[in-house]
């Protein structure tokens, strides 16, 4: 057997929004390698728990451990520079840039200008966009946006990339090349992904594990088929999706 | 002058309209140093730039979080509050009199002195190219697509690895060195100023935001475009309409900036872009 190693993890992490507790007590590990769904319904604190772990939002309490290391005094771009980075709800990219500049702008980050211009194309090719590199971001259609995002991403040199919905309002062969691309990261780069996702067959081909969270804490975890039977989830998700 | 606004206004989106703070703060150190040290104005070039270029990284730390009007306005005032200061605190600055930049009858390039308007002619000029260049440089390097970037999105620029904070308070000192600079040439030129005119909101503030809104906000040549347009026009409506009746030329010149902005709100540059294209050019 293999033998694992924790490259995340939460510590009964909690966000309160003023009499609203969003993240409660919730605990969460992720292996190196790992491809790990979060899901859960709407409302359930999924996104703000990525926002908790990428320091885009300060934790009420609790606290959040990178390769060991605590991150209580890391800045997003900090973080982002240790390897942890995540993706944006509704695709982030710099509206008024191309798509390489918006490429670039990642890999900046990590080296000079000139080696930062051939890893952005590199990092196009690998998402198989290369041929629009110079179109304007805001022409791209959603799919388009989706993997230029990730592109960016990967710029960054990540070791963890949490990804927020980058299936959503993709067709099925759209969502078969991402769920194929991720997969493919994970075994040729050593990457590790937690994604969360609202579509069911992409979670369930996709993950080896799968953490449901409602109301800021977790109700279940598991493996895709235990997770697909489990009443309680059946009940606060899978249960209203019919 | 414009040049250096559209470092932070056109890059970063963060519209000023203090930019006189750093034009007069320039202008007063290069002056008190030259009156009371006799330093020659190149010298107190690199001090005026020093100092506009501090003050612009100090100011940037409580308005970097600000956006939009609120930017706006935290930089007007502070404009507003530094020619108070100068207004007062005549000990230093001569108060609401100004200064005079010691005038000296044979002049030279040692005290940035010259009998034709000529030599300045070009000191301006290479003002102007310098600026551009720097401007053309941070454009197309980190730094200018960090700004760009946290324009568009500030959360995902730090999520992708921007530090926020530190690009933003070096956009602000180079911008307000070059405006200090910009006033360091404008007083050697001019040889009086006081505070009304050197922290003046509407000739100097507005002014340079206006030119290069403009121009093209965020564009090389947009400055210089809005500049070679703005200037003459106020000129000779000025000289042509004033006679007629009082604000007849202010009302002239307001209806065609609206009349730009109406058309093309990315300005002068953009709207030439799109002629030449229609024309198949």
């Amino acid at each position: 057997m293999q033998l694992t190693t924790e490259i995340l993890s939460a510590k009964s992490l909690t966000r309160r929004f003023g009499g609203l507790t969003v993240v409660n007590e919730l605990d969460i590990s992720i292996n190196k390698g790992e491809i790990v769904g979060l899901i859960g319904p709407n409302g359930a604190g999924k996104t703000t728990l990525f926002n908790l772990l990428v320091g885009l939002i300060k934790p009420s309490s609790g606290d959040v451990y990178f390769e060991g290391k605590s991150l209580r005094n890391y800045a997003t771009h900090e973080r982002s520079k240790m390897g942890l980075v995540k993706t944006f709800q509704n695709v982030a990219l710099f509206s008024d840039m191309s798509v390489i500049e918006n490429v670039l702008t990642g890999a900046l980050q990590k080296m000079p200008l000139k080696k930062a211009k051939d890893f952005a194309y590199e990092n196009l090719e690998k998402v198989g966009l290369a041929h629009i590199a110079l179109k304007n971001a805001a022409d791209l259609t959603f799919p388009e946006k989706a993997l230029v995002e990730l592109a960016r991403t990967l710029c960054t040199c990540p070791k963890l990339i949490l990804l927020d919905e980058v299936m959503a309002a993709l067709n099925e062969s759209e969502m078969d090349h991402i769920l194929d691309l991720i997969q493919r990261l994970r075994n040729a780069e050593a990457l590790t992904f937690v994604v969360i996702e609202h579509h069911m067959r992409a979670i369930m081909n996709l993950c080896e594990r799968i953490v449901v969270i409602n109301f800021g804490k977790k109700i279940a975890e598991g493996n895709p088929s235990f997770i697909s039977q489990h009443p309680e989830v059946i009940a606060a998700y899978l249960g209203n999706e019919s | 002058m414009a040049q250096s606004w559209n470092i932070v206004g056109g890059l970063a989106n963060q519209i000023s309209l203090g930019h006189a703070a750093f034009f007069g703060l320039g202008a007063y150190t290069s002056t008190l140093l030259l009156i009371h040290f006799a330093l020659s104005p190149w010298l107190g070039f690199l001090a005026g730039m020093s100092v506009a270029g501090l003050t612009g990284a100090l100011l940037s730390l409580p308005t970097m979080r600000l956006r939009g009007h609120y930017f706006a306005l935290a930089t007007l005032a502070f404009a507003e509050v530094l020619r108070s200061i100068a207004n007062t605190w005549s000990s230093l600055t001569g108060g609401p009199v100004g200064l005079s930049v010691p005038f000296s009858a044979e002049g030279g390039l040692a005290l940035m002195q010259f009998k034709s308007g000529v030599p300045f002619y070009f000191i301006m000029l290479a003002m102007f190219i310098l600026s551009t260049f720097i401007y053309k440089q941070i454009s197309q390097r980190k730094i200018g697509y960090e700004l760009r970037a946290l324009k568009a999105n500030p959360a995902s620029a730090q999520a992708i690895g921007i530090n926020v904070t530190k690009t933003k308070i070096l956009a602000s000192i180079i911008s307000a060195s070059l405006m200090g600079g910009c006033g360091v040439l404008f007083v050697q030129f001019n040889f009086f100023f006081d505070p009304d005119s050197i922290f003046s909101l509407v000739s100097i503030s507005i002014r340079v935001a206006l030119i290069c809104i403009i121009g093209g906000i965020g564009t090389v040549w947009g400055p210089l475009i809005g500049a070679c347009f703005l200037l003459p026009l106020e000129e000779v409506f000025n000289s042509t309409l004033s006679a007629k009746g009082a604000g007849i030329s202010q009302l002239a010149y307001g209806l065609i900036l609206i009349a730009i902005i109406l058309v093309e709100p990315r300005g002068l540059q953009a709207l030439f872009g799109r002629i030449s294209k229609k024309l198949g050019i």
